[in-house]
């Protein structure tokens, strides 16, 4: 009996248990020189309000859904980095921070080696404490669903955006679960400074939302809501060096990209906004000042011929260009209402050609115009979505970076090599670091859905963020290289560096069964990137002859030398993984000890995480 | 001579590895074999339908039978196909005909519905040439969809396992309840050809990883198969009996196999808990599905210290402004957790709250909280309860305050929460205490249940007959799914339904007038969608005899004017307008006996463990000794 069962495991190449004294070679996976904190958890931990809705100044729980993350530099005491603002992208009545959505701002200090506090601060208005909600409610006007947003790099100013477009005050309001107050807006009657050439002008409470709002985080209160930039589903913007330009990205489809330049440099009140075109001369159409156009910013656009996106989400300006994430949408039609009227921007000319070649193995015959009637006539299915480039010197945009797990031979009927292990899906934000002097794009992922190879099959949705080295030319997705320091589950938002040393990444609803503080929405700060080794894909793979790992401390990856079925043994020899058809396994959450990982061909190799 | 034995072993395990990549390979190739047979029968069908040109009639009988034999083919292709991407196969594939938010959007965007669904409302009519020619329409879309996909993995014998059990639980739950062929009906010969695949595979598995679980099934399998072929109709099938006796086992069995075989478990593949536990293998029973996974509560804080925690807090009207209202006054554990009335009494004593309190028992298996599903989490439901003005009127920061009076309270929140101390009492570890009370009222064990899991004899055969009706006739399983009998979809139980039923303000005053609460399409922000208007979550039917009046708004006195209503074909039925209301406005042709053995069926669901729940005291404030008066349970 006993002799059937031992026969019964030996019939699988991974059995439940195996005796490890055999094992010859060690790799060792070293400590990761990244460390994580947790900076500010909504829900949990307590901001400082000012009087509101009649209630007196005082405290209460932050607002959760963490967002976008802008960052001011303020260096006035010893350590001191910044002030952080952080967007929660709801819309909830509040009776202390103001209904809708909001932001939370507080200030950042590096103390012995990579660890990071809040120091507690006193505003001016009195409010003393170490987080600040954001008062928009006395002064501008509430927010809702803030999203996406601004920091101009050279001068830390910083801008809320504002998504889900808003087209009545019965679904704004939602009998007041969502904004109390439904009265008309009038505008500059309660902002500080109110806004020349639109005081007083009477908007529908609904119209209040939606536009660029730019906040004074060091005072914790909204500046101006940014009327002369249009309101539109923006989600993400760019301050250009010459502080007069500023590009903004329209989260919808069609989506627009527009751009406002400023007469004086850093004042941002008045100028001359446009909206790209790609086939009208100069590349920009000029929007005239008047509000009733202003309100209804992306109608009046596509009506005159504006580039249609599909889902512009954030960007990020470097070395003369500007780059902008394009997130996609499964299905998509451009070809009805006034949507007719725009032109299919040339990105979405250039994904669909891609796509083509993958589905059908040929490259698409057709002319650009054709492609652009295929992609109006809802031909393509905008899985994975892209980054684009824009070039200022040409105003040109394209493809930078097509997302997708595209596969090496595709050919309509052929089963594929395998899974690639570079899946870049629905990318959103997008910010540039500098590491140990290099530039890296770093992209971060918002699934629109898993279906279509946008994560292996039967994995659950785990948003990436990924590093991309900008001294590659004509990047491909083999190129980038994945990080994987978050909380699993969680949907990681708003990664910025603060600098060369740390990056601060929002988790805005994380797995449901992470131990507190990890299932509420938190800030965390990824520090130690100035002591990361070499961040790329080129392995230096430590093994035997035929079974070869490349351990990736900062990953926290092991790397195979080639596609395989391997499974990961505990101290003990008692399986506790087998990953199938991978390239690399994720040892992220393995507490530091001795495991083992066996191939197919039954050979053992230790593996030591410090 | 050692030395040979040795090696004669290692060939042979060596040869036995082999095998189970190679088994890799037949299934890999039978699972792409399948899709091709699927996409071919689309082809054909197309092909049919496409308008000649001539005059000639269309031969219907011909269309009927290339469209059955496309529903065959997709059966065999379907369990393997929802296991590795469920959510292609629901987008695209065989999704539910009715439009839905598109999911991640920019704002609120509809996505129409496509799919065989779709397809088989159309093709119920085939003999109507504008159905046809909506057939034809949806079938290319269907076929456009199939060009785009790419199966790029390969299939190993760990997931054959997990998906035949899946595909036990949707034979169970789904496929002997026709919920996906709205228009055909009768979904038997179907759910025989998906367990038909499913046997193909296990029976080679069989061939490499023999054990006396595969021989039981051996003799089990065939027979279950053979039973459906012999017994094709609807409305007479003994589903209670059939799911006793073939399903129940072969689920069992499944589970036992795989252990004894030594090929991974689920666990042991993906990173992420899943709401169904695999490691249990009785399907009607309080460990079949993971409350941590829908309780968002970590397993390691379920303790005996966090237990009584949450238990004396839900029962302290320390939480309400007034110190007057516990958690309990409305959901009292004598009613199953309900209070018994059409809607509860406000704090202010004068007006009543929204809508009907649900009862909270087995509450835990659902994704989403109130009736328009606007909380996501147990965690996030008491917050709407604690600020709202009509019950608790607070906030937590009053609420901590208060209970920091207590040395008692601060005592057993570091004993609920001790790796932090004297920080332990905060607005976070109060949240999560009363949801790990909530999440902990779970029951499964009915007299119902234990007959079907086979651990009593028998049955009342008005019982049994009842939940045949339920799960077939009378169509109540197509939403109350088994085995929970609430909204969460099976086989993965992690989504939440609602439904839009047309009910009315009050069945007894006519003219009938349907209710105007607008429930979940002004529950979120993001489903604030026209076809969200009026529609409510499907709670649960497991202890409902505790639970009257009935309905999102209490109108409904007793279990025969609930029945009643969905027999007449809800709110449409009635002669109202509900525009997009899921459900079937044909009357259900129930007759007096057939209700009476679904309310059976439901009475005998009662199963009420924690009815003497109740505290006798509730901890002195020592800050605050006016409180000390407070009654456990709150008054009314």
């Amino acid at each position: 009996m006993a002799a059937s069962s031992a026969l019964l495991t030996a019939q699988i190449p991974f059995p439940v248990n195996i005796d490890t004294a055999w094992t010859a070679k060690t790799v060792w996976m070293p400590k990761s020189p990244l460390k994580q904190q947790v900076i500010f958890t909504g829900g949990v931990d307590v901001v400082k309000t000012t009087a509101t809705y009649g209630n007196a100044a005082g405290q209460t729980y932050a607002k959760q859904w963490h967002d976008f993350i802008g960052f001011t530099p303020d260096k006035t005491s010893s350590g001191d980095l910044g002030w952080v603002s952080v967007n929660h992208e709801m819309t909830q009545r509040n009776d202390y921070v103001g209904d809708g959505g909001g932001m939370t701002v507080f200030k950042l200090k590096r103390t012995d080696g990579d660890k990071l506090d809040v120091v507690e601060q006193t505003l001016a208005d009195g409010r003393k404490g170490k987080y600040f909600n954001v008062d928009f409610a006395n002064t501008v006007g509430e927010t809702g669903m803030n999203c996406g947003g601004i920091t101009d790099r050279a001068s830390g100013r910083i801008w809320t955006a504002e998504e889900w477009l808003q087209t009545s005050n019965r679904t704004f309001s939602n009998g007041g679960a969502n904004f109390r107050d439904t009265s008309n807006f009038t505008i500059g009657v309660t902002a500080p400074a109110g806004f020349p050439g639109f005081n007083g002008k009477v908007i529908k409470r609904f119209q209040n939302v939606n536009w660029m709002v730019e906040i004074d985080p060091v005072n914790a209160k909204a500046i101006r809501k940014q009327y002369n930039w249009g309101r539109a589903g923006w989600e993400g913007g760019v301050v250009l060096p010459d502080n007069k330009t500023v590009f903004l990205f329209e989260d919808g489809s069609p989506g627009i990209l527009a751009k406002f330049v400023a007469v004086t440099a850093g004042d941002f009140t008045s100028g001359q906004l446009y909206v790209y075109k790609q086939d009208a001369p100069g590349k920009w159409i000029t929007i005239e000042n008047n509000l009733d156009t202003l309100l209804e910013l992306n109608t009046v656009a596509v009506r005159r011929g504006a580039s249609m996106f599909n889902r512009l989400e954030w960007g990020a300006y470097h070395n003369g260009k500007v780059y902008i994430t394009e997130t996609g949408r499964d299905q998509f039609t451009f070809n009805s209402g006034n949507a007719k009227n725009g032109v299919i921007s040339k990105g979405l000319i250039d994904g669909y050609k891609a796509r083509y070649r993958v589905i059908t193995g040929n490259s698409f015959p057709g002319t650009d115009a054709q492609a652009a009637d295929s992609v109006r006539n809802g031909r393509f299915f905008d899985y994975y979505g892209r980054v684009l480039e824009f070039d200022l010197a040409t105003n040109e945009v394209r493809s930078f970076l097509e997302g997708g797990p595209f596969f090496a031979a595709s050919t309509s009927q052929v089963r594929t090599a395998g899974y690639p292990m570079v899946h870049l899906s629905n990318p959103d934000g997008l910010d540039f670091m500098t590491i140990k002097g290099k530039t890296y794009m770093i992209i971060q992922e918002d699934l629109n859905g898993t279906s279509f190879n946008r994560m292996p099959a039967g994995v659950t949705v785990v948003c990436e963020t990924y590093l991309l080295d900008m001294n590659v030319s004509n990047p491909s997705l083999a190129d980038l290289v994945r990080i994987t320091a978050c909380p699993p589950g969680a949907e990681i938002t708003g990664a910025i560096a603060i600098d060369s040393k740390t990056m601060l990444i929002n988790s805005q609803h994380p797995a449901v069964t992470n131990t507190p503080p990890y299932n509420n929405s938190l800030t965390y700060a990824i520090s130690g990137w100035d002591g990361t080794p070499a961040l790329s894909n080129d392995k230096f793979f430590d093994g035997t002859a035929t079974f070869t790992v490349y351990p990736n401390p900062t990953a926290r990856e092991l790397h195979l030398s080639r596609r395989m079925d391997v499974a990961i043994y505990d101290a003990l020899g008692k399986r506790m993984r087998v990953e199938r058809d991978v390239e690399l396994v994720n040892v992220s959450d393995f507490t530091p000890g001795v495991y083992f990982i066996r191939n197919t061909e039954g050979e053992t190799l230790r593996f030591v995480v410090e | 001579m050692l030395a040979a034995v040795l090696a004669a072993i290692v060939f042979y395990s060596f040869r036995q590895s082999g095998a189970e990549l190679q088994s890799a390979d037949v299934f890999t190739a039978r699972y792409n074999l399948r899709l091709d047979s699927f996409r071919h029968r689309l082809d054909v069908l197309i092909s049919q339908l496409e308008p000649t040109g001539n005059k000639k009639k269309p031969d219907i009988a011909q269309l009927n039978q290339q469209y059955w034999a496309l529903r065959l083919a997709f059966k065999r292709w379907e369990y393997l196909a929802e296991y590795k991407d469920a959510q292609f196969v629901k987008d695209n594939v065989n999704g539910v005909p009715l439009p839905k938010p598109e999911r991640n959007s920019f704002g609120l965007n509809t996505v129409e519905p496509h799919g065989l669904q779709v397809m088989d409302e159309a093709a119920a009519e085939m003999v109507k040439p504008e159905q046809r020619l909506e057939l034809l329409a949806q079938a290319k879309v269907l076929q456009e969809k199939l060009n785009q996909y790419r199966p790029d993995f390969r299939i190993y014998p760990s997931d054959v396992f997990e998906a035949s059990r899946q595909a036990i639980l949707r034979a169970l739950s789904m496929g002997l309840s026709a919920f996906d062929v709205p228009g055909l009906g009768n979904s038997l010969p179907d759910t025989r050809e998906a367990l038909l695949a499913v046997w193909e595979d296990l029976q080679y598995l069989g061939t490499i990883a023999p054990h006396a679980a595969f021989l039981a099934m051996q003799q089990k399998f065939p027979l279950a198969l053979a039973y459906l072929e012999q017994h094709n109709d609807f409305d007479r099938f003994d589903r209670a009996g059939f799911t006793r006796d073939y399903l129940l086992p072969l689920y069992r069995l499944s589970g036992e196999w795989h252990r004894a075989a030594g090929f991974e478990l689920p666990g042991e593949r993906r990173s992420q808990p899943v709401a169904v536990n695999y490691a249990d293998d009785a399907v009607f029973s309080d460990g079949f599905l993971n409350a941590f996974w829908y309780s968002q509560l970590p397993a390691g804080l379920e303790t005996p210290e966090m237990k009584e925690l949450g238990r004396l807090l839900f029962y302290d009207p320390i939480l309400s402004h007034d110190n007057q209202r516990a958690c309990s006054g409305c959901h009292a554990p004598d009613k199953g957790f309900s209070d018994g009335l059409p809607k509860s009494l406000s704090g202010d004593r004068k007006s009543v709250v929204q809508r009907n309190a649900p009862g909270l028992l087995n509450c835990v298996y659902s994704e989403r909280f109130f009736h328009d599903l606007r909380a996501e989490s147990l965690i996030d439901q008491q917050e709407h309860v604690i600020s709202d003005p009509k019950e608790f009127n607070t906030d937590y920061f009053k609420i901590i305050e208060k209970l920091s009076g207590s040395s008692v309270y601060q005592r057993m929140f570091r004993e609920a929460f001790p790796e932090q101390g004297d920080a332990a009492m905060n607005a976070q570890n109060l949240r999560l205490a009363i949801a790990q009370y909530v999440a902990g009222l779970r029951s499964f064990n009915s007299g119902f249940d234990r007959w079907i899991r086979g651990e009593i004899r028998d049955i009342d055969p008005l019982v049994r007959e009842g939940y045949n009706l339920f799960m077939g006739k009378a169509a109540c399983g197509t939403c109350h799914f088994a085995p929970v009998f609430n909204g969460t979809v099976p086989p993965l139980y992690q989504e939440t339904e609602s439904e839009v039923l047309g009910v009315t303000e009050n069945p007894n005053v006519r003219p009938l007038k349907m209710d105007s609460d607008p429930g979940r399409g002004a529950g979120k922000l993001k489903e604030s969608a026209p076809y969200y208007m009026h529609s409510f979550k499907t709670p649960t039917v497991r202890n409902i005899v505790a639970t009257a009046p009935y309905m999102h708004n209490g109108a409904y006195p007793s279990l025969e004017s609930v029945m009643d209503f969905y027999n007449r074909g809800g709110g449409i039925g009635h002669g109202l307008q509900v525009p997009y209301q899921t459900l079937p406005s044909d009357k259900l042709g129930l007759k007096k006996r057939e209700i009476e053995a679904i309310i059976a069926f439901m009475k005998d669901l009662e199963d009420n463990p924690f009815r003497a729940s109740v505290p006798e005291s509730l901890p002195a404030v020592e800050a605050q000794p006016a409180l000390n008066n407070r009654k456990p349970g709150g008054v009314f």
